[in-house]
């Protein structure tokens, strides 16, 4: 596979990296498509981990105090535990790494046209601080009493001091892998911002880049100014954990909800850094698989800038009932309720950009539109949370959980694997398969609304968010054969995983060899190479034409590359 | 459409390392806002917090101040010295500039031992907590401020500044002054720069037989340690009143 992609480039004579040493090719890389690739296979692991703690839960909650095969029974301590780990890992090393780090290492560079990132080696070691983060996450599993159980959003009390839940070293860790996780994507944010800044091929302007490259850098300068308090707020609890300080402990003059303010300015913005990635890669799908322009570029582009404005000042409505000052509601409900229209304006796009189009449902296509779908259900719910009238009935039950799994999972999962299949021919020179790719969507998309659908129902019915063992309250016997369904369902959406690890393994070693454009798109990485080589291009790009120019009718084919130069008589009527 | 060929809005205006650098410094501004904003929110909610503040000398900290301020005053001169390409001044500035640093952490640990040896900790009250929290984040960016101007100090001794006569050596031959950073990583006609891959450099931060980083002489990184030197500054012009001068 290495071979060819050397023969692929032209004037390589200055450099020759055929003989490049594994430890520099693979593991300490400086190349921006290797570094994608790292993070990619790193969170597509612990994705598994994550999947796992998934499992054990739904396993207790199906039918509690039996032994889960393969661990065994989930205590109740353990069951904490598992929640804490789950929601740490699926946002923070699933989400962040396969759609901000994977895809933007990826699309940015090749997008604009640049031969790699302006700091490759920063890239580098931000991917290895990111490792470290992994490593700290993964040994708080094995220290005594085990990992953090103080919830994801690691809340004080509870986080602050051992004497709640006992544990020490599983918080400590907790704390420094989020730290170094902040380090490295702070790193990885300076680098895809500056590397957007200058490094774009001569002519894209700011209105001729991708929207996939807006929305990427768009969910990094959401991470950046919002990451900073939470980085404060962060060495606060450690010291209150090894210092004895009582910045979050009352009993020392501390305030806890300080804690839910910095955690959750934080917080919010972190729900679009890792959604605009996935609408990232939607937005890029949805012209090219239905062969039209898309609809609304600059429209997107300033309701994404709005969103991310609106994304600071809506923190507040995690927090309705608290114990925060109730004057407060009002003002973070309506800024939830604003931020809606936005998002409300590029789903309309989208939708726009669909109508009329020569639409051809292949893989990426198909998940784009099942993102389409499950995501329209979670922003749909978010209203309901977001005023704090209903927010009071529904906060702390199982209705947010099916809420913010609408968000995340259309988000990570429906939006990565749009990208995984559409760049996959991009990434790795060769073709995935379409049948499985399909199999594997639809396995997805009908057992992810089994799964989620029905806890709606449960939430509204009243079942509590984190309770180990539903069979200890009687108003939630109702419940008991909607959570079998449940679980059953989530197994098997586990279990359809399978198919696009089979899918993607065969591929990458066996699948047949892509062709620099497979998908006849217009954005300039289909003008590289499959896969692109060292320094991307064979001859630096010039950019003449938006992105999106498909089916123009004065042309023969249907799309025109952004790299192709006008036409004498194209340029008069344009 | 009309057909732009040199488009590039902000390509050569500001080097990716000066952008990198301010980017850097709005994520710190970010974390600094977060932990000085916590402090002055339970500040105001706390009234009673002056007697704590009392304890704090407010002339050694006016001579931290000092201290501090004048370092500026001699990076800018060092950066100011680049542009006449004085080497000797360059190194005597900085030096200066990094001994007022640790001449500021030697003084703030004089007051660390002072409160230690009246029993006063982190964890002694709220007030503590904040101080040694707030002060402390300060120090250790002055340690990675003193350390990054150390660095560049012997870059300046050892005459790695520039490459050895302008306008030869392996510094990107042919290439325009402002701009060479886009080179190294889209020019793609530029023999020299290794078809903007970067070998994994293991000697990344010693002086090695390199002259230049990414297409620019090593003397352009004064500019951008200074801007860090000057936020660490700046912050401490925030905590100084917010700690000292509440009493």
């Amino acid at each position: 596979m290495e071979g060819n992609r050397h023969q692929a480039r032209g004037n390589s004579a200055h450099h020759s990296h055929g003989d490049e040493k594994f430890i520099w090719k693979y593991v300490f890389s400086t190349d921006h498509k290797m570094i994608a690739k790292q993070y990619l296979f790193t969170g597509l692991f612990m994705a598994l981990v994550g999947a796992f703690t998934a499992y054990l839960m739904r396993w207790q909650l199906a039918y509690p105090n039996t032994a889960a095969p393969g661990w065994g029974v989930v205590t109740a301590d353990k069951f904490n535990m598992l929640v804490t780990m789950h929601g740490t890992i699926m946002v923070f090393f699933v989400g962040m790494p396969v759609l901000v780090a994977a895809l933007s290492n990826f699309v940015i560079p090749l997008q604009i046209g640049a031969r790699d990132m302006v700091f490759p080696r920063l890239n580098m070691l931000s991917y290895w601080v990111f490792v470290a983060s992994v490593v700290c996450l993964l040994a708080s599993f094995f220290v005594p009493a085990g990992a953090s159980a103080c919830g994801w959003t690691g809340y004080p009390p509870l986080s602050a001091s051992q004497e709640y839940t006992g544990i020490f070293w599983g918080v400590v860790l907790w704390i420094l892998a989020l730290a170094l996780e902040f380090a490295s994507f702070t790193m990885g944010g300076i680098n895809y911002l500056a590397t957007f800044m200058c490094a774009r091929a001569k002519g894209l302007t700011y209105s001729r880049v991708p929207l996939a490259t807006w929305f990427l850098v768009g969910a990094s300068l959401a991470f950046f100014f919002s990451v900073g308090p939470l980085i404060a707020g962060a060495i606060m609890l450690l010291l209150d954990n090894v210092a004895g300080t009582g910045f979050y402990l009352p009993q020392k003059g501390g305030e806890p909800l300080l804690w839910q303010h910095l955690f959750w300015f934080f917080g919010h913005p972190e729900v679009y850094v890792v959604f605009l990635p996935g609408l990232a890669a939607v937005l890029e799908i949805i012209p090219v698989f239905s062969r039209k322009p898309i609809f609304g570029y600059r429209t997107m582009v300033w309701s994404m800038a709005v969103a991310l404005a609106l994304s600071y000042v809506v923190w507040a409505h995690h927090m309705f009932i608290s114990g925060m000052d109730p004057r407060l509601a009002m003002p973070f409900s309506i800024t939830t309720i604003l931020i809606s229209v936005p998002f409300a304006i590029i789903i309309f796009c989208m939708l726009a950009s669909l109508r009329g189009g020569s639409i051809r449902l292949a893989t990426p296509m198909l998940w784009a539109v099942g993102f389409l779908v499950t995501f329209l259900i979670g922003g749909l719910t978010g209203i309901f949370l977001g005023s704090a009238a209903s927010n009071i009935y529904f906060h702390g039950t199982y209705f947010v959980v099916a809420h913010f799994h609408y968000t995340f999972f259309p988000a990570v999962f429906f939006g990565g694997f749009a990208a995984i299949h559409f760049w996959f021919p991009k990434m790795f020179g060769r073709m995935y398969s379409e049948r499985l790719g399909k199999i594997h969507f639809w396995l997805t998309f009908v057992f992810f609304n089994c799964t989620f659908w029905p806890i709606f129902q449960i939430g509204s019915g009243g079942m509590i968010r984190r309770i180990a063992d539903p069979s200890q309250y009687r108003i939630l016997d109702q419940f008991k054969t909607l959570n079998v369904f449940v679980t059953i369902s989530a197994f098997i959406l586990i279990a359809g995983q399978i198919v696009f690890v089979i899918n993607f393994f065969w591929s990458i070693f066996r699948g047949p060899a892509a062709e620099a454009n497979p998908f006849r798109a217009n954005t300039l990485e289909w003008s590289a190479a499959s896969p692109p080589p060292h320094g991307n291009f064979t001859a630096a790009p010039v950019v003449y034409r938006g992105p999106y120019e498909y089916s123009l009718p004065d042309r023969a084919e249907d799309f025109v590359p952004q790299n192709e130069p006008p036409l004498a008589q194209a340029e008069g009527t344009a | 459409m009309i057909v732009q060929t040199a488009a590039v809005e902000n390509s050569g205006e500001i080097s990716t390392g000066k952008l990198g650098i301010w980017w850097l410094i709005g994520s710190e501004i970010m974390i600094f806002g977060g932990a000085i904003g916590s402090f002055i929110l339970l500040r105001l909610a706390h009234p009673d917090w002056a007697d704590n503040a009392g304890h704090l000398s407010v002339p050694i900290g006016s001579l931290n101040t000092l201290v501090l301020l004048t370092s500026s005053y001699t990076m800018v001169k060092a950066f100011e010295n680049v542009k006449k390409r004085d080497r000797k001044k360059i190194c005597r500035f900085l030096l200066a500039t990094a001994l007022m640093g640790l001449v500021f952490l030697g003084i703030k640990s004089f007051e660390y031992h002072g409160k230690f040896s009246h029993g006063i900790y982190p964890n002694t009250n709220l007030f503590w907590a904040f101080y040694f929290t707030l002060t402390g984040l300060h120090a250790l960016h002055v340690i990675a401020g003193i350390t990054a101007i150390l660095i560049l100090w012997t870059f300046g001794l050892r005459d790695r500044l520039w490459p050895p006569a302008p306008g030869t050596g392996t510094a990107s031959p042919g290439s325009p002054g402002p701009g060479i950073d886009i080179i190294d990583i889209s020019n793609f006609s530029d023999p020299s720069i290794r078809g903007g891959i970067i070998r994994p450099n293991v000697n990344m931060s010693i002086p090695g037989p390199r002259w230049s980083g990414g297409g620019r002489p090593i003397a352009d990184r004064i500019e951008l340690v200074g801007l860090y030197w000057h936020f660490v500054d700046v912050v401490w012009i925030f905590l100084f009143p917010l700690l000292y001068l509440t009493a």
